[in-house]
C-alpha cells in the first residue's frame, strides 16, 4: 500500500527521477521525491547527473535558433492572409460593445451639455409663476363643497 | 490567454495574437525542425510552412484545445516528408551559427562545448529513430506525455516508457562516446 505520507525509498525515487525532471509527477509524489532528494546525497547526485545530461541535449538549441528576420517574414505572410479588410474593420467598429463606464460618462456629458445649453427657467412652482389676474380666477373657482367629497380621515 | 484563444483572435484579424504564438513556440518548434533536417535554411522554410499551415487549417476544432500537439503533429509529418524527399539532412550544422557563438566564447569554453556537442551528437545518432523522435518532442519540443501521445497516436503510458528507454539509451551511448573520446 502506497500511503502518501510514507517516505520514498531510493528505489522509488530512482524510478521517478525522469518524470520529476519533466514535472510529470502528481503533486503528492513530486513532494515526496523532493523531500527524499533533500536528505539523500546519492539520489541528489544521481538527479544532478540526469539533469546535466538532459540539459546538454538542449545545447544545440544555440545553433538551432531561427534567423532574426524569420519573425518579420512570417509576420508579413500572416498579415497577408489574416488582415481584416476595410469593410470588416468598419463592421467590427460599429458592432463593438460600449463599456458601461463609457456609456455612463457619455450620459453625464449629454446631461451637462443640456444643462448649460437650455435657457434658465425660474425655480418657482406653478402658482408662484401665475400672474395676479390668474390667481383671481383660481380663487373664484374655488368650491369648498369639493372638500366634502373627501373622507374625514383625509381631512 | 490560451493558445487556442490566440488562434481564434488571429483568425478574426488580430495580428498581435500571432506575435504571442510565435513567442511561445518559435524556439521549441524551430529546434525540433532544425534537429531533424540539419539545415538552417531548410528548417526556416519548413518552420514557416508549418506555422502557416496550422494557422490556416480550419478543420481543427479549437474548442478541443491541444494546439501544441496539433502543431507538432504537422511538424513531424512535414519533417518526415522533407527527409524522405531530400537527402540533405546529413549536412553539417550551420557554420554561421558556430562562428557567431565563437565570437562570444573563450577558446577553452568553445572547445569544451564543441567537444561536448560532438559527443552528444554521436550519442543521439546511435539512438533508434523512435527514441530520437520521442526525445526531440520531449526535450526540444517541451511537450507533455499527453501531447506526445497525441502526436504519435499511442497511449500515454507508451510514451512514458519510450521516454525512459530513450534516456537510458542516450546515457548509455554518452558513456560509450566519452570512453571512446577519452
Amino acid at each position: 500500500m502506497d500511503r502518501t505520507d510514507t517516505p520514498f525509498t531510493c528505489q522509488d525515487v530512482s524510478e521517478r527521477l525522469i518524470d520529476y525532471h519533466y514535472d510529470e509527477l502528481p503533486a503528492t509524489e513530486r513532494g515526496r521525491v523532493a523531500r527524499h532528494l533533500a536528505r539523500c546525497g546519492d539520489c541528489a547526485r544521481a538527479y544532478c547527473a540526469l539533469h546535466a545530461d538532459l540539459t546538454a541535449l538542449g545545447w544545440s538549441d544555440d545553433t538551432a535558433r531561427p534567423g532574426t528576420d524569420l519573425h518579420q517574414r512570417l509576420r508579413g505572410a500572416v498579415e497577408r492572409r489574416f488582415r481584416r479588410s476595410l469593410w470588416q474593420r468598419l463592421s467590427l467598429a460599429v458592432r463593438r460593445p460600449i463599456p458601461v463606464y463609457q456609456a455612463l460618462a457619455f450620459a453625464v456629458l449629454v446631461l451637462l451639455a443640456l444643462w448649460f445649453a437650455l435657457p434658465a427657467r425660474p425655480l418657482s412652482s406653478t402658482n408662484a409663476a401665475l400672474q395676479p389676474s390668474d390667481r383671481q380666477v383660481l380663487i373664484e373657482n374655488y368650491d369648498a363643497a369639493d372638500l366634502m367629497a373627501l373622507s374625514p380621515n383625509t381631512l | 490567454m490560451s493558445d487556442e484563444d490566440l488562434v481564434k483572435r488571429l483568425r478574426e484579424g488580430d495580428i498581435s495574437a500571432f506575435d504571442e504564438l510565435y513567442r511561445r513556440y518559435h524556439r521549441r518548434l524551430f529546434g525540433y525542425v532544425a534537429r531533424q533536417v540539419r539545415d538552417g535554411a531548410q528548417a526556416e522554410d519548413l518552420f514557416q510552412e508549418i506555422f502557416l499551415t496550422v494557422l490556416e487549417d480550419r478543420s481543427f476544432d479549437l474548442s478541443q484545445g491541444r494546439f501544441a500537439a496539433w502543431l507538432f503533429t504537422v511538424a513531424r509529418n512535414r519533417c518526415l516528408n522533407a527527409l524522405r524527399s531530400d537527402q540533405r539532412q546529413r549536412r553539417a550544422l550551420a557554420r554561421a551559427a558556430d562562428e557567431e557563438r565563437a565570437a562570444t566564447r573563450s577558446p577553452d569554453d568553445l572547445s569544451q562545448t564543441l567537444a561536448r556537442g560532438r559527443t552528444l551528437q554521436g550519442a543521439i545518432e546511435r539512438l533508434s529513430t523512435a527514441h530520437q523522435q520521442v526525445l526531440l518532442l520531449k526535450q526540444v519540443g517541451e511537450l507533455s506525455y499527453r501531447e506526445i501521445a497525441e502526436v504519435q497516436q499511442v497511449p500515454e503510458g507508451t510514451v512514458k516508457s519510450r521516454v525512459h528507454a530513450a534516456i537510458a539509451a542516450l546515457r548509455g551511448a554518452l558513456d560509450e562516446e566519452e570512453q571512446w573520446d577519452g
